[in-house]
């Protein structure tokens, strides 16, 4: 029987959506840890619709070769979002093809064997189905188990390279032809030398153009082909205002074609032996709706070659329509090449021609960026790849004659005065440094409610921390936006980082302008954001209808597969997350003696007494609550707490420390405690005020260092009255500081809020690693259970309801049928 | 040690007003919940009367299942000290918080009131604005009745 094994598994894109769910699920259930979990309650079918913020957000990249099947389909640029799709008969999936040519044929098939498949998803979602994985995939199973879905809550997008796909000749489709015929270049025909500084975001409405603005341009003119009359011509033009080339048109498979160029700057003026380009020389090249493709495909940075659509070598002419519209429009016939520059210097040294290359082109690799960026082993994905010859056209600037360095130096100079550059890209650390500039400028100016925002545009990278996408519009009946399909903007508000800062970057963002793979740790470029300044004086980046967001690379993320690595270490806010075990809700108090060390506890609980308190300063980087900018700055942090908590059964000594710490102190609620000559003043909304507890707790601790309280009375009135203070320093320990602890520990006692405790627990002696000291007189206290406090939330009422229902209805079906037995 | 007086059982008002309360002679009373005896309480209702009398403020719980009485002591003790100043100025702050119809957690001692009837001396007292916190508080107090106070008194 013949050999079958060269066949391929095909999966239908919208099989391969769902294919992408079940997955998921397993992942996730897999990650937890817990078959069981899920249990057949329909209470627990879902939880929680939320954008996927950084802190529960998972991203995986899965790679072809872990997978048994490729992908076919043609490419599209989908009218809804404007993203570039591979899509078949049953679907479409966003797709990144780094490679594309301008001129891609969308009616081609292409069969992508070699591929990676991202996929990103909150791990707080939990669905009830069954899996399919673990039999071999085939075609049974694609169709029975893995049928399309109406709506997905996860961004699934799939990034590979065109040339490693192969393109597929059916018969009635015109096929994608490395011909030579899309790079032909006649005698006599113009191009224009185009220098892409920015794009504008296009919009959803399909009636209005998009546009590319900002673009520079020098005419390009052909020349007589007779190559004995370059090195005359050469020396003779350069030192006026014309550079001698070489246009090489080639494809990375095909044939290449030379053609002798000389670039002619005909608004350009000479200075000094420099050429200089008039600064008015930028146009707005307009693309029509159907010419989306092209839009998508440009990139800012970018050369590229726009044939000219006069006639003659003079592109002055009316004839020329780049030169007389305001807006030339690019359609359908519009001939547009990705250009690569190339500096030759040909060396004659001992009789052997060395070439030496300087490379201008495209953007710069924003590998340098990301370096950083990525851990090692860590997998990742450049979705802005400018590496793999990309150009479909090469201009070689050379001349065999020029044989001193100072002259190809000069010769960069000239070609590199004549294109303007792009905006600077900043990073992160030097967008703060002109933020806190800019602030100490215009501190006390107040800016009027109704006006406009108003700044200086700037160009930043960086890495995104974590996102928030809201306020949908129009509105959504769903708060996802994988799943509203009618979205046209949305509000986001990203912290974007780099090692040492964080910024705030908010504004609204249209469908379009949305790009793939934008989302938690990436790494991308914010082209033209506003630097301005709030309503609260405070600097702040602004997204604004001209900005432009370049993904440049993603990665994987992964939470920790043990249980630990399921609750999230936060420095000032603990988010508010739900609880994977969902079951049966939580544990008294009483049942906690019976666990294993090590286990994970869930109680619902009040604390009723601090026992002792290890307050320290500490110097870290800037932290949510921070205004935006804020450099790394010295806190008061919170190394050790140990408390009581009570829940009606029984008694828990717990310690917790940092952010934890933090929230059973109540540090961080609404209505900030304002402290003033020994009377308490309700104070208003929270902010960063220098009344606020944490200031207080800050000053304190920068004048004490490190500040230890320990209850002595804490058995067996629960009071927290008999208090000593040990200090770290030299320094008084004033009246007002010791009321301000007191009061801390007061108000944490008498909390009214019931909280959602997770921890380990633990025998009375480990996990303090060094810290034994604070446990030398609590003999009176080894009678209780012990429990190292991991996560502390908020109670949710409705989950415990939920929980409790569950669990009751349980006992009293059993109830009544006991009893049914016992008639 | 027995750290059961320093719990704040959860009780159903029918349940902590039908509770037996004895009376040693020279001591302070007792009360017990079907043998179980109990020292402290939190219960979760809506205040439905309140009256401030001199030092003292009054009000009453109701969750639902009927009334408890508390009473909260404001005399100012700040001249006893620092913590005494501290414990005065949140007892006030809280008391402030106590209105007619708002929905809050009381903590406290079982004590005995002028009349002879069952009363909470409040520890601490906070308005919750989440609604759904009382029939939660109802599902405690069944969940700890049947699976810990229950046992507790018949083991």
């Amino acid at each position: 029987m013949e050999n079958l094994s060269f066949l391929k598994l095909v999966i239908p894109i919208s099989n391969l959506k769902s294919w992408c769910e079940v997955s998921w699920i397993s992942l996730l259930a897999q990650k937890h840890n817990d078959n069981n979990q899920f249990g057949e309650s329909p209470y627990f079918e879902q939880l929680y619709h939320r954008e996927p913020l950084g802190n529960d957000m998972i991203r995986r990249i899965f790679s072809s070769d872990d997978m048994s099947f490729v992908l076919v389909g043609m490419l599209k640029v989908s009218p809804y979002s404007g993203r570039l799709q591979l899509t078949d008969a049953t679907g479409s999936i966003d797709a990144v093809v780094p490679d594309l040519p301008l001129d891609v044929n969308f009616q081609a098939v292409y069969e992508v064997k070699d591929y990676k498949l991202v996929i990103e998803g909150s791990s707080k979602k939990i669905y009830m189905q069954q899996q399919y994985l673990d039999e071999p995939l085939s075609c049974r199973t694609i169709f029975q188990h893995f049928s399309p879905r109406a709506s997905s809550q996860l961004v699934v997008y799939v990034h590979f390279y065109l040339k490693k796909s192969t393109c597929m000749h059916f018969f009635q489709f015109s096929t994608y032809m490395d011909n030579s015929d899309s790079l032909k270049c006649n005698s006599g025909e113009m191009f224009h030398l185009l220098y892409v500084t920015h794009k504008f975001p296009a919009y959803h409405s399909l009636h209005e153009d998009v546009s590319l603005s900002n673009s520079s341009e020098i005419f390009l003119t052909n020349l007589d082909k007779k190559s004995d009359c370059i090195d005359n011509f050469l020396r003779e033009n350069y030192r006026s205002s014309q550079i001698p080339c070489l246009l090489v048109l080639s494809r990375s498979n095909s044939q290449s074609f030379q053609f002798p160029f000389y670039l002619h700057c005909a608004r350009g003026f000479k200075d000094n032996g420099m050429l200089h380009n008039h600064s008015d020389s930028k146009i707005l090249l307009e693309f029509s709706s159907n010419n989306l493709d092209k839009y998508q495909m440009l990139r800012v940075g970018s050369y590229y070659l726009l044939k000219c659509s006069g006639k003659g070598l003079d592109c002055k002419s009316k004839a020329c329509k780049h030169i007389t519209q305001v807006k030339p429009l690019v359609i359908s016939e519009s001939i547009i090449w990705r250009l690569s520059i190339l500096f030759d210097e040909a060396k004659h040294q001992n009789g052997q021609s060395q070439h030496v290359c300087s490379c201008v082109s495209s953007v710069r690799n924003d590998k340098c960026l990301t370096e950083n960026f990525c851990q090692p082993g860590q997998t990742f994905l450049h979705l802005n790849d400018e590496t793999h010859g990309l150009s479909d056209v090469h201009l070689h600037m050379y001349s065999e004659a020029i044989n001193q360095l100072e002259e190809l130096e000069s010769l960069l100079k000239s070609f590199h005065s004549i294109f303007p550059s792009l905006d600077k890209i900043t990073t992160v650390s030097s967008c703060i440094q002109q933020m806190m500039a800019q602030a100490a400028l215009t501190s006390g100016i107040l800016i009027p409610a109704n006006e406009l925002p108003q700044g200086n545009l700037l160009s930043l990278s960086g890495n995104i921390e974590s996102i928030s996408i809201y306020d949908f519009k129009p509105k959504c009946a769903c708060s996802s936006f994988t799943v509203c399909e009618h979205w046209s903007t949305c509000e986001v508000c990203m912290l974007v980082n780099d090692d040492c800062h964080m910024v705030r970057i908010r504004g609204s963002i249209s469908r379009y302008a949305y790009p793939i793979g934008l989302g938690h740790a990436v790494n991308a470029t914010f082209h033209k954001v506003l630097l301005t300044q709030n309503s609260s004086q405070t600097k702040e980046l602004m997204l604004t209808p001209m900005s432009f967001i370049v993904v440049n690379t993603v990665k994987e993320i992964c939470p920790l597969v043990n249980v630990e690595g399921l609750i999230q270490e936060s420095r000032w806010n603990i988010p508010y997350e739900v609880f994977i075990n969902t079951k049966s809700s939580s544990r008294l108090i009483s049942n906690v003696l019976q666990c294993t060390d090590s286990d994970l506890i869930h109680l619902n609980c009040r604390v009723v007494c601090i026992i002792t308190l290890v307050l320290e300063n500490q110097t870290h980087g800037p932290v949510m609550s921070q205004p935006v900018g804020y450099p790394k700055i010295t806190t008061a942090s919170i190394p050790l707490l140990g408390f009581l908590v009570e829940d009606g059964s029984s008694l828990c000594y717990c310690w917790a420390d940092y952010g934890r710490a933090e929230t059973l102190l109540r540090l961080h609620e609404s209505s900030q405690m304002i402290f003033s000559s020994g009377k308490i003043v309700r104070g208003p909304e929270k902010k960063y005020s220098q009344r606020t507890t944490e200031y207080l707790l800050y000053e304190m601790l920068k004048k004490h260092q490190k500040i230890i309280v320990r209850n002595h009375g804490a058995a067996p009135d629960l009071s927290c009255v008999d208090l000593s203070f040990l200090i770290d320093s030299d320094q008084v320990f004033s009246k007002a500081e010791e009321k301000l602890l007191r009061s801390i520990i007061n108000n944490a006692c008498h909390a009214p809020t019931t909280l959602s405790i997770a921890g380990i627990t633990m025998n009375s002696t480990s996990a303090f690693d060094g810290r034994m000291e604070f446990l030398e007189h609590r003999q009176t206290l080894q009678s209780l259970p012990y429990l190292w406090v991991k996560e502390v939330v908020p109670i949710d009422s409705r989950q415990e309801a939920y929980g409790r229902t569950y669990t009751l209805s349980g006992r009293m079906r059993q109830e009544a049928g006991d009893v049914h037995l016992s008639i | 040690m027995n750290w059961f007086q320093a719990i704040h059982v959860k009780l159903l008002a029918s349940d902590f007003l039908s509770l037996t309360v004895h009376n040693p002679p020279n001591n302070d009373p007792t009360f017990f919940r079907r043998g179980m005896q109990v020292w402290r309480l939190e219960t979760v209702g809506v205040v439905v009367s309140k009256d401030r009398t001199g030092d003292f403020l009054k009000f009453v719980v109701d969750d639902g299942t009927g009334c408890i009485p508390c009473i909260i002591d404001l005399t100012d003790r700040s001249h006893l000290g620092l913590a005494a100043e501290v414990e005065t100025e949140r007892v006030l702050r809280e008391a402030a918080t106590v209105e007619l119809g708002k929905l809050v957690r009381v903590r406290g001692k079982i004590t005995q009131g002028e009349e002879g009837g069952l009363q909470l001396k409040v520890r601490d007292v906070g308005v919750e604005d989440d609604p759904n916190m009382e029939p939660l508080h109802w599902m405690d107090c069944i969940r700890l009745a049947r699976s810990c106070y229950d046992r507790a008194a018949h083991p």
